[in-house]
């Protein structure tokens, strides 16, 4: 290679991360070169920041910088309702519709054999002691596929000593979309799930 | 849905060729390696976007040639014209499906659009094979007049995956894999249950149809049937709510030996569809010309079973099917295709033919030589 030592070691850096390539490797790293002293360190500096501050919240599990989060220890949310997801970026989603108004419990994923997660690496345990604490609702809100759905079932067997009312988001067609255009699994789900009007 | 004409470039041994098909039987005759399947294969292109025969599209292109193109103009049941074109570029290994000049967003949504039921030597397998082969037929079957069923099986297979995965796990530990499993056998009975109403539902009308085409085949001489069986062990009658539980129930019964094999035991990935003559198991009891007669029985009632779900009449490819069949379980079999829709037919021997198509007007035949396609009006099938 008729290159520097440092840009190809930079580009093997970033080649490791998700949907990069060999080439868009190199193109960064040669643009990483261009960029003003300053601003490499920035990013540099905000690379090793998310893995310094950054850290789970003792009460949810979500990623926060501050323990508790800001969504546990907002005192304006309804304590009564936990909504339990997957992923941090499942929060994120369910926060934009400024719809929900309770807590939140992130489990970091669902349960796959084939990936080796069962319930032991999952937050599952953390999730029990916070139900037996004054909670009304406990609402499912996994993905809707294969793991996602065992999951639920887990959980809802788990949670059903505690006497809690235990809730499952709906499945159905996306918003502002045609009938006409929604695939024949989803129409026949959401047939399946109608509801009285 | 008719093919009206016909176009092939660079594909397998035809370097060009045009014709234009007949709305009902057409035959394709010429010796081994000719070209004659060829032309089936291009039909299946044009439908299913794929071969019946081979994986891999690189091989279709005509050797030394690094594309190939196929057209085709297509006519529904209600008179609307398509044209269909499929490429295929070996440089970049990229296939297009273009109908009426836009490029189809994916090869998936076609299938089911240009209905086609094709029996080839291939498809033997179903009447002769393993369980996994009649389990493949019916899948595919319901798949295309229900993608619900294709995403249960779907989501089943997957479930099972896992499943199997927690009891080769425990059975390679040696440990209980304890509470771990419930949800994904509550899971597999969910889906599970959905399949087997399916294929009850399924086999149960298919059967029907079946024993029809065969009765018309043979004239009543032989009695088929099509039976399922489930693995699930269940009442004839039974519920979705009774063959869940059930299934739960043969789940827990078969625990411990789950366990010792480290896999899944019990559901519809072991379900059979048993083909008897006159009660007798095909697999045991049929003879070759049997066999045939089934499977082109199948295929009939597969044609009339798509043809009512998908509200278009398919196309009939027969590929070499008259090499088993006697003489007059093959007269009815053309005379049977000549009222159900347009046909294309390959034959070695233009004998088959003598004294069977000379009432039909419509049909055409066609010769074929090394790639070279050449046809005679009908009308002259006297031998």
């Amino acid at each position: 290679m008729y290159t520097a030592e440092s840009v190809e070691q930079l580009a093997e850096q970033f080649a490791q991360l998700p949907g990069i390539g060999r080439k868009t490797a190199h193109r960064l790293a040669l643009y990483i070169l261009k960029m003003e002293r300053e601003e490499v360190t920035t990013l540099a500096q905000a690379l090793v920041n998310v893995k310094d501050k950054v850290r789970y919240c003792s009460v949810c599990s979500n990623i926060t910088e501050s323990d508790p989060c800001r969504i546990c220890s907002d005192v304006k949310r309804d304590q009564s309702f936990i909504c339990v997801v997957e992923e941090p970026s499942d929060v994120l989603a369910l926060e934009k519709t400024r719809e929900f108004r309770g807590l939140y419990h992130v489990l970091g994923g669902a349960l796959s054999p084939l990936d080796g997660i069962g319930p032991d690496e999952l937050r599952v345990k953390e999730l029990l002691p916070r139900v037996s604490n004054g909670v009304q609702e406990v609402i499912l809100a996994m993905n809707p596929n294969v793991e996602g759905e065992a999951t639920t079932l887990y959980l809802s067997k788990l949670l059903k000593p505690f006497g809690v009312k235990v809730t499952r988001i709906a499945r159905g067609l996306p918003m502002g979309s045609d009938l006409e255009f929604a695939d024949e699994a989803t129409l026949s789900r959401a047939l399946e799930g109608r509801v009285a009007v | 849905m008719r093919v009206t004409g016909l176009r092939l470039e660079n594909f397998r041994n035809h370097a060009l060729t045009r014709l234009s098909g007949s709305d009902s039987v057409n035959v394709f005759l010429g010796d081994n390696g000719e070209g004659k399947t060829n032309i089936l294969e291009a039909v299946s292109y044009l439908c299913l976007t794929k071969s019946f025969y081979a994986g891999n599209d690189r091989v279709a292109a005509q050797i030394g040639k690094e594309y190939f193109v196929l057209e085709g103009e297509l006519r529904s049941d209600r008179g609307l014209d398509f044209t269909v074109r499929v490429t295929f570029d070996a440089a970049s290994a990229q296939k297009k499906f273009l109908v009426n000049n836009a490029e189809v967003e994916t090869l998936a949504s076609v299938v089911g659009r240009f209905p086609v039921v094709i029996l080839s030597p291939e498809g033997g397998l179903v009447t002769t094979g393993s369980p996994s082969d009649r389990r493949k037929f019916i899948d595919i079957a319901i798949s295309q007049a229900s993608k619900r069923y294709l995403d249960e099986l779907l989501e089943y297979r997957r479930v099972l995956k896992q499943r199997n995965k927690i009891l080769l796990d425990a059975k390679i530990a040696r440990h209980d894999p304890g509470d771990a499993i419930e949800p994904w056998s509550e899971s597999l009975v969910d889906h599970g249950t959905e399949l087997i109403v399916k294929r009850r539902e399924f086999v149960k009308d298919f059967a029907v149809q079946v024993a029809d085409a065969f009765q018309k085949l043979t004239g009543e001489q032989e009695t088929p049937s099509l039976r399922y069986l489930p693995s699930v062990d269940i009442d004839d009658g039974a519920d979705s709510a009774a063959i869940a539980s059930e299934f739960a129930v043969q789940l827990t019964e078969n625990f411990s030996e789950e366990r010792r094999t480290g896999s899944t035991l019990v559901g519809p990935h072991r379900d059979e569809i048993e083909f008897t003559i006159n009660g007798l198991d095909l697999r045991k009891f049929a003879s070759q010309g049997q066999h045939k007669t089934f499977l082109v029985a199948l295929k009939v009632a597969e044609f009339h079973y798509l043809k009512e779900q998908c509200n278009e009449t398919p196309v009939l490819l027969l590929d070499d099917v008259f090499s088993e069949l006697d003489e007059h379980r093959s007269h009815r079999l053309l005379n049977m295709v000549g009222q159900l829709g347009q046909t294309f037919i390959t034959s070695t021997s233009e004998q088959v033919f003598a004294g069977a198509l000379e009432s039909n007007s419509g049909a055409k035949r066609f010769f074929v030589k090394q790639g070279v396609v050449t046809n005679e009006e009908a009308g002259n099938f006297v031998h």
